[in-house]
């Protein structure tokens, strides 16, 4: 997880090139779910309906960008020795805040997601980009970096959920897609274990199409 | 890091604790009514889940309104008492409010975890009724955490017309199948509860024939024991109503 520090200043206009680098790079090439294989736990627990892993993936981009800003701003004057509690207290709070929000304005996702929203806190891709990137990095590199990592990571979520949503439901959303008397729904898509095989081919089709993501040794 | 000098490491935790508590508790007594509003209506919800009712869609907000608008409630003790929303009666069950139990505003406020701090005599238990169906409310202990259910009867007050379960903590797949099962749930309807005087219906490990038995979960066995001492402790705390009210008829 090395990261270069960018340097901004040769940068033109609002976002420059090292900006959407920033942002499109989690996306594919430097993917925190595929290539990191990072978050692993909660794509298991969550992506078993669309709507679900929607909700998380919101919840998730907000949480790291947010989280990835203020431990940015805050990076100099941290104490070095109590970091890691500083950051865990700004993500917790931030997943807190999620929380309530979701408590009061998505009462259905709230109680769906349940303990999961407060699994977030435990993401190892949150804390893993405040002390990777933002610690290092100005707030605006920090931010986007933060919503760059959460929309890698929810779009690898909701890609997994529609396959196993149509597979082990026959539903897109709670649509009926494939009828009960086409295609008889794969229980097995529902159950956690069934989004490591789904994963698996992720990773899979990722690196056939694009072989300089295989690892060399 | 390093060229500012660092700050003491006490001062900033209790700086930066404070500053987030502040911004929590505000946004919580902010949006805490709206979360309390939206719990209120699962509630409704839950309840008229275990009503059966083809036609209403329990996901529709008017819908859940318009249907609980039939629904009369009022509360029974262990002796077949019974309290309606009057204020003269939540008077009587606010001045047995003691041990730190919580007093009501209405009777909708009602809750059994609330109850279970009072002696077991001054307890009162929710009946809701709804076009000639009764759902009761009970409580358990699941695994980790409390468990709790609806129950619909029919006008008999024996046969289940159709349960809602729900718990704290129970693990998901296993214990929290009682909730998100819904072939679970649908093996109670049509079941009965009392054989004579006692609460006969049983959870069960394994597939048993009869009126009474339910085939539990594999992999929960304490939870699915926990819904039949919660049928048995919970459906005898109504004995006496349903019997007066069975002489009534």
């Amino acid at each position: 997880m090395a990261d270069t520090i960018v340097d901004s200043k040769k940068q033109g206009g609002l976002l420059g090139k090292e900006d959407m680098k920033l942002l499109k790079d989690p996306l594919h090439s430097n993917n925190p779910l595929t290539i990191q294989v990072l978050g692993i736990c909660s794509a298991l627990a969550v992506t078993g309906s669309v709507s679900k892993s929607l909700v998380m993936a919101v919840a998730l981009i907000f949480v790291c960008a947010a989280s990835s800003l203020i431990i940015s701003l805050l990076r100099n004057s941290i104490p070095s020795s109590i970091r890691m509690i500083v950051q865990l207290l700004v993500i917790a709070g931030l997943v807190q805040i999620v929380e309530i929000v979701l408590g009061a304005y998505a009462y259905t996702a709230y109680v769906e997601l349940s303990v999961f929203i407060g699994l977030i806190i435990t993401n190892c891709i949150v804390m893993g980009r405040l002390e990777a990137f933002a610690m290092g990095n100005n707030p605006k590199q920090a931010f986007l970096d933060g919503i760059g990592n959460g929309l890698g990571y929810g779009w690898i979520l909701v890609a997994m959920a529609v396959v196993r949503e149509l597979f082990g439901k026959g539903t897109f959303m709670g649509w009926v897609i494939l009828p009960p008397d086409i295609y008889t729904a794969n229980n097995l898509m529902v159950l956690p274990a069934s989004s490591l095989f789904v994963i698996g081919i992720f990773i899979w089709i990722q690196r056939a199409v694009d072989p300089e993501l295989v690892d060399k040794s | 890091m390093g060229e500012k000098k660092e700050m003491n490491v006490y001062v900033y935790v209790l700086m930066i604790t404070s500053v987030t508590a502040l911004i929590l508790s505000l946004l919580y007594t902010s949006l805490d009514p709206i979360f309390q509003a939206n719990k209120a209506e699962a509630k409704k919800a839950a309840i008229l889940s275990c009503i059966p009712d083809s036609t209403l869609d329990l996901t529709n907000k008017d819908q859940v309104t318009a249907a609980y608008a039939d629904v009369t409630m009022y509360a029974v003790n262990i002796a077949g008492d019974v309290y309606t929303d009057s204020e003269e009666d939540l008077a009587k069950i606010n001045e047995m409010a003691i041990n730190g139990a919580k007093k009501y505003g209405t009777l909708a406020e009602l809750e059994l975890a609330n109850e279970e701090k009072k002696a077991e005599k001054d307890r009162v238990y929710p009946v809701y009724e709804r076009n000639g169906t009764y759902v009761v409310a009970i409580r358990g202990n699941g695994l980790w955490d409390k468990i709790w259910g609806y129950i619909a009867l029919e006008d008999d007050l024996n046969t289940i017309a159709g349960v809602y379960f729900d718990h704290k903590n129970e693990t998901p797949g296993l214990g929290a199948e009682i909730k998100d099962n819904s072939a679970f749930k649908k093996q109670f309807i049509g079941k009965k509860i009392f054989e004579g005087n006692n609460v006969a219906l049983t959870v069960l490990k394994r597939f048993k024939k009869g009126e009474h038995y339910v085939t539990g979960i594999s992999g929960a066995t304490i939870t699915c024991d926990g819904v039949t001492a919660m049928f048995d402790k919970g459906m005898s705390k109504y004995e006496t109503y349903f019997e007066q009210l069975k002489n009534k008829k």
